[in-house]
């Protein structure tokens, strides 16, 4: 018997054609029992064992292709089952993980909110980067290849850069070989669109034919702005923007083919863009016009010919395989061609090219600057979160470690524990991404509609920001579960599986303080960051400009006459409205203003407040020439007499213009800065200035000095004088209101919506409005600063309860034996208590020199604050410091009520 | 030849289904029941017997398990799967169908097809 089955084993030594793989092992012992038992059964059957042999040998076939078919059967099946296996037990280890953070309900929230606000932090602070700083403009083909015509040349001693370029030099560009295409840009400008009740406010781009074909925008309706418009003598063209096609038109699809008056010009309404197309940049457009269609209406001279009218922007498309040096190299040789006969140009004047998206060209804006930081800040703010998550993981890991000694002694293996605590981590944070998402979306809004008005957001969460968001869930989950990890897969079974409770481990309390340090630390600098910020921005509101914005209305009007209002037969244009007529609508407007009952003094001024104009024939008698000083000015401006006591703008030294009539000796009022200027050391008062262009007089007599000027809440004091409009048409008027200036703007305009039908449009706002972009970045910085340091705070907070909640309950009985023998309930609650508060003075200290050192990176940033100041960095420190005490204590309280005795039986 | 194969083949995988739809049985004893349920009128090659047996393991028709048999041997176990139960039931009912269909034809008289 043994010797027949020694030799079928020879005979079918299937191992041959396999090697010794587990699975042609297998098949070898599955094939060897069916032989075996085939050549037993024909043995009984009354064969001898070699015809036996021969026989299974026949039935079973050819052996040696047989044997590698159902190897290469049986191994596709192992690889596909060991492939579902691993997918199953996956599968089965989330729905493990799952099921267990269900169990405590409470914590799980705790942690998914922890990770929503985050996440969420980052997710909002990365949409909002990713708009003004990575992303280019949307509806933009290749972006990557287009680029910032910029110049850089001496100009009044100073080597300045700028994008603003004449139509000359935007000729001289498209000679380019290195480009591709060469677009020009100018605008945006405020213009007025229609007449009467529909006149409204409209922001209007000038584009070369080429711009649209450059950037490869496309069309929601009709046509695009193309090169064969770039004709002044063909009839006007607009392209409107989604937005303001929705905005004004309904999304009528018979906009096509109407007409359209923008300022004093028509357009006929070709086309549609695309949704979400804005052009180069962000702020908002209504609608784009030709260049050389629009041009005449906003340049008066020559713009076309001279090289002496900077209002374009030029872009280019690179062309395939042509370099960023070559390009600049080229154009700039073409440049100085162009600009050879002009002897006063820079001849050593450089083109540089900067990227699409304008702040990472050579002006960063406040806002994007403070943007990146506060990016900084959410992933720090992700870290407090991470932190204080893994702590609780780790927290709850001990408690369970008796479970997990039980499980590991049944023969459970440490990769699927470290898998499992690893699957609740990423189920955690993928939750808390999913609801920072929401967090982001809301929080995405609020910053764009507070704190970034004027850009164009066409969405906040963005398929980009959702990659983001996942991609910061994924690091969230590791973060967190790491330590968590590594604790459970490494315990100390003989200790664990022991009845009691056992002591925490050393190692393990040293982790979960380091993570508590690094909490508080951290939230200490994000609390030093928002105070410092707040301190800035209260700075800020308080720079006095000279006038006092609360209640101040302002308002400008635009003239012209509706043609479609003209009598019958009248097809020209209309004249175009004298200044001799604006003069007299505006004072019809004042008077009608100032009947109002809200309206306390209404007044006018030649030109728009802070933006007075340096007079270079005045003279002051007496004087060679007026010092030149470093505060910029004197500016002039022309005002009435009530304008000075509407815009708040107070004398500290004589009379102003209220009693001023046509025909009165002139007379001016100066700032204070003027005064001390002109005239150090003496009166102002009586001193003669000519402002006009002639010797003779009567010069101008000081009769009034007025307290600080300023032109922006960030510029130096300004020398600034007044004088009485008498000959020039105002072009602003200010209003001051009793309360609420917002209130205000609806019967302001209402009163001068039906005044005289020459009154085309009315531009009311409130100074509030207009000083707004001013302090725009410092209230960003601020706010943002203020929510994640208040998130800090409060997760922060929650870790340190949590932490000491813990540690109360890990030393219950310690404490139960201390007080035993003999320690008071003080003395117990003291120990509890103390311990935690050195752990967080400890943290502070060091999240206060942390803050020290960062500091130096953001003074730019700050306003009269001194980013080491001792008041804030105490507040900070002290605020987390009343934190840390609240947390502990109730703990503290907790451990103090304790029954010893109670605490003692329990063992 | 090749025709008479294939049709063997989609025949060879009913029958090995059938042959489980008793219960779990090893390789051997698969061949040994249809060697004897056909009275030793279809000659299978072993081979060609586990080959079909892998196949429809791979499809998930069938799952195998090692037990030890009546004589004390570590033999593999297949038995039919849910899905090869369903399999089995549609297999059967289309052979019924062809078969009937083919044997209906084979009986027709000469008769009928001058009418």
């Amino acid at each position: 018997m043994s010797t027949w089955r020694s030799k079928a084993r020879k005979l079918f030594r299937v191992g041959r054609f396999m090697g010794t793989d587990a699975v042609e092992h297998e098949l070898d012992q599955e094939l060897r029992f069916h032989v075996e038992s085939t050549i037993e059964a024909l043995i009984e059957e009354g064969l001898s064992a070699e015809e036996a042999r021969a026989e299974a040998t026949r039935r079973f076939g050819d052996l040696g292709s047989y044997a590698k078919t159902l190897a290469a059967l049986d191994k596709q099946r192992v690889r596909r089952q060991s492939l579902a296996d691993r997918v199953a037990g996956v599968r089965q280890t989330i729905r493990h993980a799952a099921r267990s953070l269900g169990r405590s309900p409470a914590l799980s929230i705790g942690i998914i909110a922890t990770f929503a606000l985050g996440i969420g932090a980052n997710a909002t602070m990365f949409s909002v980067i990713d708009r003004l700083l990575l992303r280019p403009p949307d509806g933009v083909r290749d972006a990557d290849q287009i680029r910032r015509v910029l110049v850089e040349r001496e100009f009044m001693g100073r080597r300045v850069t700028q994008s603003a370029i004449t139509y000359p030099d935007l000729q001289d560009l498209t000679a380019a070989r290195a480009f591709e295409e060469v677009a020009g840009v100018a605008g945006p400008r405020s213009w007025t669109m229609g007449y009467g009740v529909e006149a409204r406010g409209v922001s209007v781009e000038m584009v070369s034919g080429s711009y649209f074909h450059l950037l490869g925008a496309e069309a929601r309706l009709g046509r695009l702005i193309s090169p064969e418009d770039d004709d002044y003598t063909r009839n006007g063209v607009a392209v409107l923007s989604h937005s303001a096609w929705t905005r004004h038109f309904g999304r009528d699809p018979d906009v096509l083919g109407r007409e359209l008056s923008l300022d004093s010009g028509r357009f006929i309404v070709i086309g549609v863009a695309a949704e979400g197309f804005n052009g180069i940049d962000l702020s908002p457009i209504d609608i784009w016009i030709p260049l050389k269609q629009g041009a005449n209406l906003w340049q008066s001279g020559p713009w076309e010919t001279e090289r002496g009218f900077y209002f374009i922007e030029a872009i280019g498309r690179l062309a395939p395989g042509s370099s960023d040096e070559a390009a600049e190299v080229e154009t700039t040789l073409l440049h100085r061609r162009g600009r050879a006969e002009d002897p006063r140009y820079d001849r050593n004047a450089v083109i540089t090219l900067a990227p699409i998206q304008r702040a990472r060209g050579p002006w960063e804006s406040g806002e994007s600057v403070v943007a990146r930081w506060l990016g900084g800040v959410a992933m720090i703010v992700l870290l407090i979160a991470a932190a204080n998550v893994a702590n609780l993981l780790l927290a709850r890991g001990l408690r369970r470690r008796r479970e997990v000694a039980v499980r590991l002694a049944l023969g459970i293996s440490r990769g699927r524990l470290i898998g499992f605590v690893a699957a609740e981590g990423l189920i955690l944070a993928v939750m808390g991404g999913v609801a920072a998402l929401a967090v982001a979306e809301w929080g995405g809004r609020l910053i764009t509609s507070l704190l970034l008005e004027d850009v164009y957001f066409s969405q906040v969460v963005t398929g980009r920001v959702v990659l983001f968001t996942f991609a910061v869930s994924i690091l969230a989950a590791l973060l967190s579960t790491l330590l968590p990890a590594l604790q459970a897969s490494r315990p100390d079974l003989v200790q664990d599986l022991r009845s009691g409770n056992p002591g925490e481990a050393p190692t393990s309390t040293r982790i979960r303080k380091g993570l508590l340090v690094v909490q508080v630390a951290f939230s200490v600098v994000l609390l030093v960051g928002a105070g410092l910020f707040v301190r800035s921005l209260s700075a800020v509101a308080q720079v006095d400009l000279g006038v006092e914005p609360r209640g101040l209305v302002t308002v400008s009007l635009d003239f012209g006459e509706d043609p479609a209002a003209r009598p019958q037969g009248t097809v020209d244009a209309p004249p175009p409205v004298s200044s001799q007529e604006a003069t007299e609508l505006y004072q019809l407007a004042l008077e009608r203003l100032r009947a109002l009952p809200l309206v306390r003094s209404a007044s006018v001024s030649a030109f728009p407040i802070f933006t007075g104009v340096i007079r270079s024939t005045i003279r002051v008698a007496g004087a060679d020439s007026i010092p030149i000083s470093p505060y910029g000015g004197p500016y002039i401006n022309w005002v009435d007499g009530e304008y000075l006591r509407t815009a708040g703008i107070s004398l500290l030294a004589g009379r102003d213009f209220q009693n001023f009539t046509p025909g009165d000796a002139p007379v001016m009022v100066v700032s204070q800065l003027m005064a001390d200027v002109l005239w150090p050391g003496e009166s102002a008062l009586g001193k003669c200035v000519y402002v006009g262009n002639a010797d003779d007089p009567p010069c101008s007599e000081v009769i009034g000095v007025a307290e600080e000027f300023r032109r922006s809440v960030t510029s130096e004091r300004a020398m600034q004088y007044f004088v009485p409009l008498s000959r020039r048409s105002p072009r602003e008027m200010l209003v001051r209101v009793d309360g609420d200036a917002e209130a205000a703007l609806g019967p302001i305009s209402e009163v001068l919506r039906g005044l005289d039908p020459r009154i085309r449009f009315s531009s009311v706002g409130t100074m509030e409005q207009r000083l707004d972009p001013q302090t725009r970045s410092w209230r960003m910085g601020a706010t943002l600063f203020s929510v994640f340091g208040l998130l800090a705070l409060i997760v922060a907070a929650v870790g340190l309860y949590s932490m000491l909640s813990f540690g109360v309950e890990q030393r219950t009985r310690e404490m139960g034996v201390r007080w035993a023998l003999g320690a008071s309930v003080a003395n117990v609650a003291s120990l509890v208590l103390g311990e935690s508060l050195r752990l967080t003075a400890f943290a502070i200290a060091l999240g206060l020199a942390l803050s020290v050192w960062a500091s130096r990176f953001v003074g730019d940033l700050l306003f009269e604050v001194s980013p080491t100041d001792p008041k804030i960095l105490a507040g900070a420190g002290g605020l987390l410091m009343c934190v840390a005490m609240v947390a502990a204590l109730g703990p503290s309280l907790r451990m103090a009520r304790l029954d010893p005795l109670v605490v003692l039986r329990s063992e | 030849m090749r025709e008479q194969l294939k049709l063997l083949q989609g025949t060879l995988d009913v029958l090995v289904m059938k042959a489980l739809a008793f219960g779990p049985r090893h390789g051997y004893a698969v061949a040994q029941w249809i060697r004897r349920s056909s009275d030793g009128d279809l000659e299978i090659e072993d081979g060609a017997l586990y080959t079909a047996l892998k196949r429809m393991e791979k499809r998930r028709w069938l799952a195998s398990e090692w037990r030890v048999t009546e004589n004390n041997r570590k033999a593999k176990y297949y038995r039919l799967t849910p899905a090869g139960e369903t399999q089995l039931k549609a297999h059967t009912k289309t052979w019924s169908a062809y078969a009937g269909a083919v044997f209906r034809v084979l009986r027709s008289g000469a008769g009928e097809g001058g009418k």
